[in-house]
């Protein structure tokens, strides 16, 4: 008894003041409240320490001083607080059982404590008492509720015999009152709440009685909920909801009240007693009044007033709910919606219409309300249609996707064909005005996009593999938010067009009036998109997976949508996609050598995912139509728009995917014949935009191979080069195309063979010809000799006169059949060429006679191409190839060793370096052929090299700047800028080369004039590698 | 940019690595050929099938040992083959099923029909094998080697045309054969050759016993047509319009000629009077005095081109035609209007592996005159006013893209060039 001994000492102090006589009693005394509190206080305390539950003894044993406190004629306020408060205490802990309350206490205790909390039963006066009184008040209600709630007599508690009934509506209207007047304490409002659903969820318990207090309550809710903003707390309106839904169900059941909705059942309903026709109105509901003989209060006309005042309530709550957008009050309004439906679906027929609103709004319908209440939903349908133009114009999703939700839940069964195009058509007007260019936009919107190199493409590794992941935004005035709604709207339309076989009937009502010339770009953009989304829900299974009965049934009639596609799609996808392409076509040729905009590129990925679209619906199909509308994809690929290219890579994907397991290579090769001809059809009109990029993106992905079988491709762009060699631009592209053709004709034939095979004719040696080591060589140095014999005749060239044609080539052919007789173990080809001669497998006609034998691994006619390449375009990395066929590579290195030698004196020294370089490469694979004309260099080059010139004069500088005179014979290397630096290394190498071949005709004089300049550029450990004589020479050179 | 060349192909062909130089074309509109082929040969003896629908070669192979193809023919089944390797081979169904041998030296086509279909039987007019003035006419049997029976041999218009007189005197020879062509409905061949001429005949049985010496069912050459047009320039081709019976024909010279022959096709062999005709017993080779007479049916159209080596026409009266320098043109026959005209021009640049490089003046200048434009080794025309529109569709089997692209080709005419880079362009026409 531990808390009788707690409490003990505090009751007996209490029961001091609480027995006085009525003379000696101070209701004001503080003692008074002091004894109270020190009651309340041990309570409290016990059921902190966790305590549930106290003997009813000890109940009682509180109770004593607390019954005589009441006997007194008044108590102070703060006193009666403390007796409430220790009144729902003793209510809670000891009365909480069934039995533990007597009935007869009850009744007695029921009357007097809403006497406590409020004698007057004047708003005014509670509103003036302190929170904690009301707290206390609340508790005290609260706690009695649950109290009686367990009793075996609560359903018989609040009658008029026991005369509860006055008390319990003035509980109700204080705890209504502090329910609206506390916002700023939602727990108090909740305990309020919570009062108040036991009382009548779990007492009362009876819509006819509940019905009398129904107005009030509906009306301090209301009052409650259209509070603006978030002044009530989310709980509270919650639980505010619940108890409204609860009374309302009781209150209003259709079954209880046998509610019917007035129909017309016979001609005569029609007709009024006077003979006139009788309006008619489908909301009249009648309750059935002879269902029970006792007379109710819930009639006919209660109804009808109710009714439409409870649909005033609604109208006023429901909107200011949604506004706050928060999960909980979303649930509960569904349900609360549901609930009401399903029960009082004909009572409160009058808010119907409302009540299908908020779960279309909320996007749920747990219980499956809206399918049976289609009427309402296509109204509601009808409703959205109307504001869908504001709602595009305004960008709320919200609107759009509450329309999607109703029209997929209308669509369960027919469609309304004509409704679907309507909705089409607003869309795609409203996007169209809200698109169009208002003056201040617009400049933004003719922005370029930012141009990226096209090379990116090539320089990255290609990699296509994984699709991008970024989203393309279509409309760059709607929020991504509204736009993908109203895509989800379309492809849900689409999905039921599908359904229906009504697509291309739709498809083609959208696009038959569109004349391509007489609309804008946009517009058709703007279509398209529309028909995307119609086409992405074809693919969608949304309305079969939610139609229950779809599932267990099959319909005969829809086999064809299992094994295949259906006409009506198809047809639809080929318009769309032809549409598209159009679209396409008409974007490349405006955008061609003018950069891309906004609107283009919008416009492009939108073709393209047309694309992607189409081919991931009619799928294997899609091969054959790659012949028309692969190329777009590879060529947007190349585009300089990022967003472009992603979307061409995301539908790239898609198509390898389908077609060739994901492999956008096999893609690329299997279909290069289309993409060529397109490539080709396009060089020759002139357009020349991400040609060269596509190109490489084929010739790197099908190799070699196909520039051999699609030579006139490169043809094409000899031409080109022909035609437009003034623009730098274009030619650069080319040559770097013909970079990648070089490279690409190395990987197929010469990086197979690690040996080059005319390596015999580069004499390794410097003191040439003793290093000789096969045959080859020596023919060269006899070639060296004709050479010489020419040279020294003044033809600079290596060009046969005319009146001794065949001179070198008899000589030439006869140290070849010297040769092969000498040995008999040649390979293969030389045998041939002992059978068959040498016209004979050549080219025919006059090129016979002086055809040599073919060496190269490279096919003559890929050598040609070499050759018309180097003739474009002096390339370094095609000498190495030319050198394959050794005989057939002089004479071009004759024509174009002096234009290179012409740029080797440039102003530019990157046009320096390269061409040293270049010179370096032709004089090594050449050989011995150049060396007269290296001789010949060196005079000019010193006197015209612009890089020689400011090398002296730069020495001289540092020479005369130093401060201690050095030495003539002393080089002095200055220090350089790493462009001039760069430079010079590159020429010397090249002279190191030139000395190396050429060094026993050079005068010793010129050798120590070039290795002069080589000091301090190249290490001194190579230049002494060179050979024996630079060595020499080198050392004699002192250098600082 | 402005386009390169004039006026581009629609589409290109790649296959052949060489000179495109035989194209025949597969498809009627009629029948179970709902696919439009396309076959071409080209210098070394390669055969590509084309569907020309989706652009692709469906069947590749190589005639005999791989000789240049000379002539072409589709019938039924059956792909004939004239190769350079004096070889005429019939494939059918892709499998070669018949070869004898044909002088090829002077490069003439051949004239070959189905003369009894059922039973395989083809009549071929060709070259002689000794005399390349002469004509020999076969019969045959496909897939039967044994099966082959000189019609006639060596014929030679030549005797013909001097036991008659009919060119003058100092008309002494008819040169080479240069081309034959066949007017199927009507069963006329015509024969031009180096000297000019054209001759125009029918083979006929006879049973009018006061022809040839009283022999009767014998059958005997009937000339329609002896044209002196072209002399002394050689016939480079000839193409005829079986509904208009027109005949042009071209030379080296800057005109086409066009002879109506409907008025030549009139009388009736057996009828023939010998006094009112021209016989020639031993060759048994007959022609009307009348018809030798009539003259004026020919027609000159000039054009601005000469040395036109392929010549077609279409239903509507257009004329589509190459020159050997590489350019093909269509002209309106009626207004002689030049509706098109393209070509493959070359690069300026041109380059030789030759060791001796290029750069002695003349000879580069010679190569860079050759490749002016590329050179055509055949044409053909897809005429589509020659279309039997209709059923020659089944919608069921293909889907509307298919449909759709089959349309888009048989609506338009076009005009296929083999180049001698082995392209095959394809143009709008």
């Amino acid at each position: 008894m531990s808390e009788f001994n707690l409490l003990r000492e505090p009751c007996v102090n209490l029961s001091k003041i609480a027995f006085l006589p009525p003379a000696a009693f101070d209701p004001n005394s503080n003692e008074l409240v002091v004894a109270l509190k020190e009651v309340n206080d041990r309570l409290n305390e016990l059921i902190n320490q966790g305590l549930s539950e106290i003997s009813c003894q000890v109940g009682d044993y509180v109770f004593v001083p607390i019954t005589s406190l009441l006997k007194q004629e008044s108590v102070s306020e703060p006193a009666t607080r403390y007796i409430l408060s220790i009144i729902s205490h003793l209510l809670r802990l000891a009365w909480n059982k069934n039995g533990t309350l007597p009935q007869k206490l009850s009744l007695q205790l029921f009357p007097l404590i809403t006497y406590l909390i409020n004698p007057s039963q004047k708003d005014d006066e509670l509103n003036k008492k302190p929170l904690e009184f009301k707290e206390s008040s609340v508790q005290v209600l609260k706690y009695f509720m649950k109290s009686i709630k367990v009793q075996s007599y609560s359903c018989n508690f609040f009658t008029p015999q026991n005369k509860t009934m006055q008390p319990m509506a003035h509980s109700i209207t204080t705890l209504l009152h502090i329910l609206q007047n506390s916002s700023q304490y939602p727990d108090l409002q909740l305990d309020c709440l919570r009062t108040l659903t036991i009382l009548y969820n779990n007492i009362i318990r009876d819509g006819e009685t509940l019905s009398y207090i129904l107005p009030g309550n509906v009306s301090a809710i209301s009052k409650l909920l259209v509070l603006p903003g978030r002044t009530v707390n989310f709980k509270v309106v919650v639980q505010a909801l619940e108890l409204l839904e609860s009374l309302i169900s009781m209150i209003y059941d259709d079954i209880e009240l046998n509610a019917q909705v007035d129909t017309i059942q016979d001609i005569t309903d029609v007709i009024e007693s006077t003979g006139e026709i009788k309006k008619f109105d489908d909301s009249v509901v009648v309750i059935d009044d002879t269902y029970n003989s006792k007379k109710r209060h819930r009639t006919t006309s209660w109804l009808k007033a109710t009714s439409s005042q409870m649909k005033i309530s609604l109208q006023a709550i429901i909107p200011r709910l949604f506004k706050r957008d928060n999960p909980s009050i979303r649930k509960a309004l569904v349900k609360f919606a549901s609930t009401i439906l399903t029960h009082c679906s004909k009572t409160l027929l009058v808010c119907k219409q409302l009540l299908i609103s908020v779960l279309l709004q909320l996007e749920e319908d747990p219980q499956s309300l809206l399918s049976q209440n289609k009427t309402f939903v296509k109204q509601e349908i009808n409703d959205f249609l109307q504001k869908l133009h504001t709602n595009i114009q305004f960008d709320t999703a919200r609107d759009i996707k509450t329309l999607d939700f109703a029209l997929m839940t209308s669509a369960h069964n027919e469609i309304d064909v004509g409704m679907m195009i309507s909705t089409i058509n607003t869309i795609v007007d409203s996007l169209n005005s809200q698109n169009e260019p208002n003056t201040l936009s617009y400049a933004g919107t003719t922005e370029k996009i930012m141009e990226q190199s096209s090379n990116m493409l090539i320089s990255n590794k290609f990699d296509l593999s994984k699709a991008s992941r970024a989203n393309i935004k279509v409309f760059h005035k709607l929020t991504k938010e509204t736009e993908t709604s109203l895509e989800q709207l379309l492809k849900h339309v689409g999905e039921l067009l599908v359904r229906e076989n009504q697509l291309s009937h739709v498809v083609d009502s959208l696009i038959s009036d569109i004349d391509p010339n007489g609309v804008k770009l946009m517009y058709r953009t703007i279509v398209l998109w529309v028909l995307d989304s119609l086409l992405k829900g074809s693919s969608l299974k949304s309305i079969d997976a939610n139609d229950g009965i779809s599932q267990y049934i099959s319909f005969d009639d829809k086999d064809d949508s299992v094994t295949g596609l259906s006409d009506d799609l198809n047809e639809a996808c080929y318009m769309t996609l032809q549409f598209g392409h159009d679209l396409g076509n008409d974007i490349v040729e405006i955008t061609e050598g003018q950069g891309i905009n906004k609107e283009n590129e919008t416009g492009l990925c939108t073709v393209l995912s047309i694309t992607q679209t189409v081919a991931s619906i009619v799928k294997k199909e899609f091969k054959d139509d790659l012949i028309d509308y692969l190329y777009i994809v590879v060529d947007s690929l190349a585009s300089n728009s990022l967003l472009v290219r992603q979307a061409a890579q995301n539908c790239s994907i898609t198509i390898a995917n389908e077609l060739y397991y994901g492999d956008v290579r096999t893609l690329i090769l299997e279909n290069m014949d289309y993409l060529i001809d397109t490539v080709s059809i396009k060089l020759n009109k002139g357009l020349t935009d991400r040609v060269c990029t596509v190109l490489t993106v084929i010739y790197r992905i099908a190799g070699y191979k196909a520039i051999e079988s699609f030579r006139d491709i490169l043809e094409t762009i000899f031409k080109m080069i022909d035609f437009y060699h003034g623009y730098a631009e274009l030619c650069l592209q080319f040559f770097q195309l013909f970079k990648v053709v070089v490279i690409e004709m190395k990987h197929a034939y010469l990086d197979n063979d690690t040996k080059l095979l005319s390596d015999d004719h580069v004499i390794t040696s410097s003191f040439a010809p003793w290093g000789m080591t096969n045959f080859a060589q020596l023919l060269s140095s006899l070639d060296q000799e004709f050479c010489e014999r020419s040279l020294v005749n003044g033809d600079i060239d290596l060009e046969l006169n005319n009146d001794e044609p065949t001179n070198f080539q008899e000589y030439f052919d006869q140290k070849l059949k010297e040769m092969n007789a000498d040995s008999d173990d040649e390979d293969e080809d030389e045998e041939e060429l002992d059978m068959g001669g040498i016209g004979e497998d050549g080219v025919p006609g006059e090129e016979e006679d002086y055809d040599d034998k073919w060496v190269s691994p490279i096919p003559k006619e890929s050598y040609k191409i070499l050759l018309q390449i180097f003739a474009y375009e002096v390339n370094t990395l095609v000498v190495p190839l030319l050198f394959t066929q050794y005989n057939s590579m002089l004479p071009q290195i004759a024509q174009t060793w002096d234009s290179i030698v012409e740029c080797a004196y440039d102003n530019d020294y990157a046009v320096v370096s390269s061409a040293c370089h270049c010179m370096k490469e032709m004089m090594h694979y050449s050989g011995d052929f150049i060396i007269k004309r290296f001789i010949d260099l060196w005079e000019p080059l010193q006197e015209k090299s612009q890089l020689l010139r400011d090398i002296r004069s730069r020495t001289k500088a540092a020479r005369t700047a130093l401060p201690t005179k050095v030495t003539k014979d002393i080089i002095m290397r200055p220090n350089l800028p790493p462009v001039v630096r760069s430079s010079l290394s590159s020429l010397c190498v090249m002279l190191l080369e030139g000395i190396a071949l050429s060094e026993m005709e050079l005068s010793e004089d010129s050798i120590q004039e070039m290795l002069e300049y080589c000091v301090g550029v190249i290490p001194s450990e190579q230049i002494e590698k060179t050979s024996l004589l630079v060595g020499d020479i080198f050392s004699t050179i002192k250098f600082q | 940019m402005d386009s390169i060349d004039n006026y581009s192909p629609t589409h290109i062909l790649r296959s052949h690595k060489c000179k495109v130089t035989s194209l025949v074309l597969n498809y009627t509109g009629e029948g179970n050929d709902s696919q439009p082929t396309l076959i071409s040969g080209d210098e070394e003896g390669k055969i590509v099938i084309w569907n020309l629908i989706t652009r692709r070669p469906v069947e590749k192979f190589i005639a005999g040992t791989g000789s240049q193809i000379i002539d072409m023919h589709v019938l039924n089944d059956s792909i004939i083959v004239l190769s350079k390797d004096h070889s005429l081979r019939v494939y059918t169904n892709l499998k070669e099923t018949f070869e004898m041998k044909v002088n090829t030296l002077n490069f003439a086509n051949i004239s070959i029909w189905q003369s009894l279909p059922v039973k395989k039987e083809f009549t071929m007019v060709c070259c002689n094998t000794t005399d390349s003035e002469h004509i020999d006419i076969y019969n045959f049997t496909d897939g039967k080697m044994n099966s082959l029976t000189r019609l006639f041999n060596s014929v030679s218009f030549m005797k013909f045309i001097k036991k008659n007189s009919l060119l003058g005197d100092s008309f002494t020879k008819l040169g080479l054969l240069m081309k034959i062509v066949r007017d199927n409905d009507k069963g006329i061949i015509f024969c031009g050759f180096e000297s000019g001429v054209i001759i125009g005949f029918k083979i006929c049985q006879t049973n009018n016993s006061k022809l040839f010496k009283e022999q009767n069912n014998v059958p005997f050459i009937e000339i329609i047509l002896l044209s002196k047009f072209h002399y002394p320039n050689p016939i480079l081709d000839m193409n005829v319009d079986e509904t208009t019976s027109i005949l042009i024909s071209s030379s080296t010279e800057k005109q086409l000629g066009l002879i109506d022959y409907t008025h030549n096709n009139i009388i009736e062999h057996n009828n023939y009077d010998p006094e009112d005709s021209f016989i020639d017993n031993e060759q048994h080779i007959i022609m009307s005095k009348e018809l030798w007479t009539k003259d004026g049916q020919s027609q000159t159209i000039p054009t601005n081109n000469g040395k036109i080596a392929f010549i077609r026409q279409l239903k509507n009266g257009d004329i589509v035609y190459s020159t050997w320098s590489g350019k093909t043109v269509v002209i309106n026959r009626t207004n002689n209007d030049e509706r098109y005209s393209f070509w493959v021009s070359r690069s300026r640049v041109t380059v030789s592996a030759s060791s001796q490089g290029n750069i002695d003046p003349n000879r580069s200048k010679l190569i860079n005159k050759d490749s002016k434009y590329e050179r055509i080794g055949s044409l053909i025309v897809f005429d589509s006013q020659r279309m039997v529109r209709g059923n020659e569709i089944v919608k069921s089997s293909k889907s509307l893209a298919q449909i759709r692209r089959f349309n888009n080709f048989t609506d338009q005419s076009w005009c296929f060039v083999g180049y001698d880079n082995g392209n095959i362009a394809i143009y709008k026409i």
